[in-house]
């Protein structure tokens, strides 16, 4: 019986490509599949963090109970380069990377009462009086009535990976489209206990388990044999509304710091208001043990030999690896502008004290390889939106559409078009929400968010939806 | 008393979300948006001998909605992301209830008209796009015989199949080299 082992196994073909890369192997238009990011484990806990983050902010602004987030995630035109194992011939193959997101948040007043019989009553009062701004209860929904102290739970939880999909004609009985999964599989969950009381403080602390499970070679999954599971820590905190103090680490290495001060709520502790034309401002510093001379890293840390002078290899034991640190300071600014129309921006800067060997210029005519130029400018985009019920409390429509810029090492690996670092792009999306259920769907291409995500998705089309459901 | 009673409200509430956090969100998202697309959910076994290649498998199918089993064959030699085409089913290339028993995990393929190369097989196991009860003519079901607008065991025939069917499971793929 010949069992197909139609798939070689996962690792020997990243080993392969991952040697090739060492050794040189560059294709400008990124057909070998090198799965930069997706390996990165500190970048993922970045991605699955900002991800606990974000919907976290959403929950506390409008002080809900209950949160239920789904989101679904499409980047189509994955070329892939397989070796046939029957034919010992490569191939380029489209596949399509999945990803998931889901959150799960329950919170109890431990000192207090609930309060409001929906998310639209606790903000607006139950006299059901005042307009979109809050003004009916309290004079800026940002900073509210220290009444509870709220525990909370929360599951997050991030898969991504490769698919590809078969046509099956049955005949008179029609076609009919599966898929299979290819490669690894990536599994991020955060699991975090939380202790909200506003205005004073939050704080939030888990545990990030970065997870890898390799398909069945017939395509099956089983999703108890995981092939690689990272533990990290985490604790994400915000004190008298306008200090954010992030940390992450694992067992036995910090990994990242965040530090980011909410100018306006810094503002307001000694103003009676601030304007509501002023812009809110948010200037965050950020360390990130980024590169640590992993197979997946782009760069080698230091220089390109290890302690005992040899060529640093993608298999040398962790005890030769150097580990480099990428700081940035950003800036992020909203104003409301007239209406329903507002606008975003964002600023990044990097830097690093490290010196950074670009893997992919080492050459026969020059093992050592050269040494990386950062460029000041990571990551900014512009976006505006309009919200076409903005007269209404809780029933938004909101278009917004943006560009962006976004620079990144690994990007001429994985980009299709053009070899160079920074990356131009946009997005469209559509957003419905209530004050119970909400909708969004999402176009972009080359937008620094997904990017920042998955530096793999470079000049490829991606479309997201997602829904939610709150109390 | 107050303070016992909420005590022992949270206690229990955190034994509920502990118990239902720990399923991971990750995989939670994974098997919703597995749901939606038909991922290979089961495995079989194929085997060669001269002229047939045989199909096992192991799938408890006691679904009141199962129609039968289709077996599935790549329409490219030795091309495993290959289309497939239809090998066999209940009808076709011709009438054969083995694919329709819920109880069988076996069946032979005549392969002697194939090139010789490495095919894949893979096997789908097939329901009924609505429950008995739904079965009506107003849902698009060729209701034949018996009672008006019943479903029953005389309305279970080709074009109804044809036409209101879909893959309920698809299996992995399996590869074979014949001669």
């Amino acid at each position: 019986m010949v069992n197909g082992r139609i798939f070689m196994k996962l690792r020997f073909l990243f080993i392969m490509g991952i040697l090739l890369f060492s050794a040189g192997f560059f294709a400008a238009d990124a057909e070998v599949y090198e799965a930069s990011t997706l390996h990165n484990a500190v970048s993922r806990s970045e991605t699955v963090q900002d991800l606990f983050t974000e919907r976290w902010k959403t929950i506390m602004d409008n002080e809900q109970y209950f949160d239920f987030y789904g989101r679904l995630n499409w980047i189509p035109g994955f070329s892939i380069n397989t070796i046939n194992k029957r034919t010992g011939e490569k191939e380029s193959v489209d596949m399509t990377l999945v990803r998931t997101y889901g959150s799960l948040t329950l919170a109890f007043p431990i000192l207090g009462e609930y309060s409001g019989k929906s998310v639209e009553e606790r903000i607006y009062g139950a006299d059901d009086s005042g307009n979109k701004d809050g003004t009916s209860k309290k004079e800026d929904s940002s900073y509210v009535d220290a009444d509870k102290l709220l525990l909370a739970f929360t599951a997050t939880g991030f898969h991504y990976g490769l698919t590809s999909s078969s046509s099956i004609d049955r005949g008179t009985a029609g076609t009919e489209t599966i898929t299979d999964y290819r490669y690894t599989q990536f599994f991020d969950d955060i699991f975090a206990a939380s202790l909200v009381y506003r205005p004073y403080f939050f704080i939030h602390g888990g545990v990030v388990l970065n997870n890898q499970i390799d398909p069945n070679d017939d395509g099956t999954m089983s999703y108890g044999d995981f092939s690689d599971l990272r533990i990290r820590y985490f604790v994400s905190s915000n004190i008298l509304s306008f200090l954010n103090l992030n940390a992450a680490t694992t067992t036995d290495r910090f990994e990242s710091l965040a530090v980011g001060i909410i100018v306006n709520n810094l503002v307001k502790m000694v103003a009676d208001k601030v304007n509501f034309y002023v812009p809110a401002f948010t200037v965050t510093y950020k360390n990130l043990a980024l590169y640590n001379d992993e197979a997946w890293d782009p760069v080698w840390v230091g220089i390109s030999r290890d302690s005992n002078g040899d060529l640093k290899t993608s298999i040398m034991t962790d005890s030769l690896k150097e580990h480099g640190t990428l700081h940035t300071i950003s800036l992020l600014g909203h104003q409301a502008i007239i209406g329903g129309l507002s606008l975003n921006l964002f600023l990044e800067f990097q830097f690093t004290f490290s010196t950074l060997i670009e893997k992919k210029t080492q050459l026969t005519a020059n093992p050592e390889g050269d040494e990386v130029n950062l460029s000041p400018l990571k990551e900014g985009y512009l976006s505006l939106s309009y919200d076409f019920f903005s007269d209404e409390k809780y029933n938004n429509l909101i278009l917004e559409g943006g560009a962006s810029y976004y620079w990144d090492i690994s990007a001429p690996v994985h980009r299709v078009y053009g070899t160079g670092y920074g990356l131009w792009g946009g997005f469209l999306s559509l957003k419905w929400e209530t004050a119970i259920v909400g909708f969004s769907t999402k176009v972009a291409f080359n937008d620094s968010d997904e990017l920042r995500k998955l530096i793999e998705a470079s000049d490829k089309f991606m479309v997201d939806v997602s829904v939610f459901c709150r109390y | 008393m107050i303070f016992i009673k909420r005590y022992f409200r949270i206690v229990s509430l955190l034994l509920v979300v502990v118990s239902f956090l720990s399923a991971g969100c990750s995989y939670i998202s994974d098997s919703i948006e597995g749901a939606i697309s038909n991922r290979a959910s089961f495995s079989i076994e194929a085997s060669y001998s001269s002229p047939n290649v045989t199909v096992t498998w192991d799938v408890d199918n006691s679904d009141e909605n199962f129609a039968g089993y289709e077996l599935y064959i790549t329409t490219e030699v030795n091309n495993e992301f290959s289309g497939y085409e239809l090998a066999k089913s209940r009808y076709q290339p011709s009438t054969d209830l083995l694919m329709y028993s819920s109880s069988i995990g076996s069946i032979d393929y005549n392969v002697l008209s194939l090139d010789a190369g490495r095919y894949f097989f893979r096997l789908g196991v097939i329901h009924w796009d609505d429950d008995v009860s739904d079965r009506t003519t107003e849902n698009g079901y060729n209701i034949t015989a018996g009672t008006v607008d019943e479903w029953d065991a005389a309305d279970d025939i080709e074009p109804n199949y044809n036409a209101k069917t879909k893959i309920d499971a698809i299996s992995g793929l399996v590869a074979v080299d014949i001669d």
